[in-house]
This record gives C-alpha cells, sequence and structure tokens, in this order.
C-alpha cells in the first residue's frame, strides 16, 4: 500500500492507504479526526467540509493522494478551543439540532467569510446552500452567519 | 397512537433512591414511554440492585446533578429538554448538571426510539414528579439535621434554607437523604415560578458539536473493530434472489461478506473497503409484492 504524507491541522501524518481512498476516511479511520462527518460520500451533502488551503472542499472527493502537500484544515483544527467566531456565532444562536450536518456547515461557512466578511442575505444564501440539514436547521445557520460576520468585521 | 398520558403511577413503585458508594445519591425512576418498567438498567447499576428501573439521576456530594435518559437524541432536543424539567422541579443550577444518553439496550427496552413528538407529552409528569421526589428528600434530609420541621425549609438553586437562615447544599445531605423514605406527597411547582422549563437552554451537546468532538454512532471506536457497509433492496418489494460477491471478495482490506434477510454487510478492515466491496456485489433484486409508489403513500397516510 503506497504512503501518503499529509499535513493537517498544522500537524504531519505519514498514512498508509489505498491511491483511491477518498480523504474523508484517512481522516476518520486513520487519524482519529472524527469531526468530519460522512453522509453521501458522493459530494451532495456537504457534511464532509474540510478547508484545503483554505478553500471549502468536500472530503468524500478528495482523494488522499490528491491531498499530498497540501494544507488541510478540519473542524477540530479550525480554532484552538472553539473560539473561532463561526463556532462562537453557532453557539451564540444555538444552530446545532442534532449536530451532525454542522462541521460541515461551519466550515463553508468559515471559508465564504473569510473570502466575503460582509455578505448581505442573498449571498449568504447561496454560500449555505449545498450544505444538507436532515433537521432543517437553515434559518439559525442564516442567522449565525450574519452573527458570524459581525464579530468579524 | 396510545399515549402514555392517563398512566396513574404510584411514586414508590416508579421511583427508588439508595446511596451511592461513593457518597451521593442515585434515584431510579421508570420514563413510561420508552421503557418496560420491570427490566435491567441501561448501565451496570447491578449493585445497587436497581433493577428495575430505566432512567437515573446522581446526585454527588459536591452538590452536582448527572440525568441518564434513555431517549434518543435526533435533533428533536430531548437530551436537553427532559433534564430541564428534573433539574427544575429539583430545583438546582441548570450549570450543575451532566446529561448522559443511556445505551442502546435492545432487549431491556421495548422502545428506545423517538417519534410521534410523544416524549415530553408522556414523560413531562414523571420527570416533574421525579425532580420534585428528590428535592423533597434532600430538604426531609436538611430538616432532620438541624432538627426542625422540613415544612420550615425550602430549597431553591441547590441551597436548603430553614426559618433561621442555615443554609446546606444539596451535596452537604444528599448522603443522608438517599436513605431516607420516598415521600408520596410532593408538590410540584407553579409554572409562573419555572426558572429552567420556558427560558431556552442552549442543547446540552453544542461545545461537543461546534468542535467536532465524537458523539454520534459512526464516531465510535474499538479497537480491532471492522467496518461493515450493507446492501439493501433498491425498492420496497423487493427481495434478494442472488448475489455474486467474488470480486466484492477480490478488494484489499475486505474481510467477509454476510447476508441477512434480504440484506448483504461487507466486512472489512476500513470504511473505504467495505464501500468499494459494497459497490462490487452483484444483486439479483426479485419484485415480490407491490413497489412503493405515490399511490402507496397516499394510502398508507391516509390510514394515519
Ligand atoms: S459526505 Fe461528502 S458531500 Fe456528502
Ligand atoms: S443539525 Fe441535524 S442534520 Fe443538521
Amino acid at each position: 500500500m503506497p504512503t501518503f504524507n499529509l499535513t493537517i491541522n498544522s500537524k504531519k501524518h505519514t498514512v498508509e492507504a489505498d491511491m483511491d481512498t477518498p480523504l474523508l476516511w484517512v481522516l476518520r479511520d486513520q487519524i482519529g479526526l472524527v469531526g468530519t462527518k460522512y453522509s453521501c460520500g458522493i459530494g451532495q451533502c456537504g457534511a464532509c467540509t474540510i478547508h484545503v488551503e483554505g478553500n471549502a472542499m468536500r472530503s468524500c472527493l478528495l482523494q488522499v493522494s490528491q491531498a499530498e502537500g497540501m494544507e488541510i484544515t478540519t473542524i477540530e483544527g479550525l480554532s484552538k478551543e472553539g473560539n473561532h467566531p463561526v463556532q462562537q456565532a453557532w453557539k451564540d444562536i444555538d444552530v446545532p439540532q442534532c449536530g451532525y450536518c454542522q462541521s460541515g456547515q461551519i466550515m463553508t461557512a468559515a471559508a465564504f467569510l473569510d473570502k466575503n466578511p460582509n455578505p448581505n442575505t442573498s449571498e449568504i444564501r447561496n454560500a449555505m446552500h449545498g450544505n444538507i440539514c436532515r433537521c432543517a436547521s437553515y434559518n439559525s445557520i442564516e442567522e449565525a452567519v450574519k452573527v458570524a460576520a459581525d464579530k468579524l468585521s | 397512537m396510545e399515549l402514555s398520558k392517563q398512566i396513574a403511577f404510584s411514586r414508590r413503585s416508579f421511583l427508588k433512591t439508595s446511596a451511592l458508594a461513593s457518597g451521593g445519591m442515585l434515584i431510579g425512576f421508570n420514563l413510561f414511554n420508552a421503557c418496560k418498567s420491570d427490566v435491567a438498567p441501561p448501565i451496570d447499576l447491578s449493585k445497587l440492585n436497581y433493577n428495575d428501573f430505566n432512567a437515573y439521576i446522581k446526585i454527588s456530594k459536591e452538590g452536582k446533578v448527572t440525568i441518564f435518559s434513555p431517549n434518543p437524541e435526533i435533533g428533536q432536543g430531548v437530551k436537553t429538554s427532559m433534564p430541564m424539567i428534573i433539574a427544575e422541579e429539583l430545583d438546582v443550577l441548570w450549570d450543575d448538571v451532566y446529561v448522559v444518553q443511556g445505551a442502546l439496550d435492545r432487549k431491556n427496552y421495548k422502545r428506545q426510539v423517538a417519534g410521534g413528538s410523544g416524549s415530553i407529552r408522556s414523560s413531562w409528569e414523571p420527570l416533574r414528579q421525579t425532580g420534585a421526589t428528590a428535592k423533597q428528600m434532600l430538604i426531609n434530609a436538611a430538616a432532620a439535621k438541624w432538627g426542625v420541621s422540613a415544612s420550615e425549609c425550602s430549597a431553591k438553586a441547590g441551597v436548603i434554607t430553614n426559618a433561621n437562615g442555615d443554609t446546606l447544599g444539596y451535596g452537604d445531605v444528599v448522603t443522608e437523604a438517599a436513605t431516607l423514605e420516598v415521600p408520596t406527597d410532593v408538590t410540584l411547582k407553579e409554572p409562573k415560578d419555572f426558572t429552567i422549563i420556558g427560558k431556552g437552554k442552549s442543547n446540552v451537546d453544542i461545545d461537543k458539536i461546534i468542535t467536532g468532538k465524537p458523539l454520534f454512532g459512526l464516531d465510535y471506536k474499538e479497537e480491532g473493530m471492522l467496518y461493515a457497509s450493507v446492501l439493501r433492496p433498491p425498492a420496497f418489494g423487493q427481495i434478494l434472489e442472488s448475489f455474486d460477491d467474488t470480486s466484492a471478495k477480490n478488494i484489499s482490506g475486505v474481510t467477509n461478506v454476510i447476508q441477512f434477510g434480504d440484506k448483504i454487510a461487507v466486512l472489512a478492515k476500513n470504511t473505504w473497503a467495505a464501500i468499494k466491496g459494497k459497490n462490487a456485489l452483484k444483486a439479483n433484486w426479485k419484485q415480490d409484492s407491490e413497489a412503493e409508489g405515490s399511490k402507496f403513500h397516499d394510502e398508507s397516510y391516509l390510514k394515519y
């Protein structure tokens, strides 16, 4: 089995995996970072969203071989103590219901606000619409993105 | 659906307390909607002879409260709202309450599920009774310690006060309280006096959720465990006629293929191998009864 050198949350990891293994499973099964969730596995739900060089990406579609040499950030590495403005906004608004989709939501929102710190409502909806929430916490998500934007500016 | 609203319960049979070896008090009680009442508890508390309860409250010597609940949290909020009801009547600070999910126990629970918006409706009263009963026992223990009548004492936010203004924390009397008779006539709070119910508390797991801590079934790990991926019939009404697992078994990491009912599970050393194995299965399905369609749905829903 080939070996890959990954940089995840600023830490170096060497893992053995089949070439075609999605980064999602390397994170969850091998490195033990289970905050990144699996739901559809085919790029349709956003539960597995991580940052690759600061961009939100779906880890179920990214093969481990493509992740080498990239700066990868997962929900566990977004901040030291859960104090990223997006995480804090999620807490202020009490967004999560079951919570399953929320690391993906938070990662998508954080990457989005990084590029657009002053979004209007339709930009927020546009940025978040690919992240599905079975509990339908969409209104709270939208509100929390606005609160996070305020915190960031 | 039959709601258990009208169930008449005697407090003696639905609630029991005992002292913990470490000091503190354990209160066992029954939530009728979820569970049989005559079965073992969800966690190993057998040493305490608590064989007939399915939900628990633990009050430690430090006055901290841990609530164990068997009802599954699926985003409807019961892991937060049910403990809020107990904490309200027990009259403790919400910050001193910890909530622990009871383990899945199919043998002993007849209905460890969520659905029909029934959890609060059917558990509302037993939860309040449980909290209020525990509070009364703590008051009784404090009154005995002071040598005064319990009716002269009151409790609020985890502190008991007597007519002279002396105070004792719940933790100070919890070990004595555990040995007292369970009172049968406690008074529930008036809704206007509620300080927790109706005040909107955050999801008890909020910090775990926003930082990606393990919380869900899929996050559970055991040394040496295998991973499974299951192939199911593509539509209702279909059954498994035959399948070929040759290519599935050739995938590195796949250890076994198991048929159960009309489903096939691929077992592997990691999730990706299990998923690839599942995708490599060749199954032949047979239409056995009517396939699910809009008509089927309309008719099914009309029944309710
Ligand atoms: S699991 Fe990756 S998008 Fe759904
Ligand atoms: S909070 Fe349950 S899926 Fe989004």
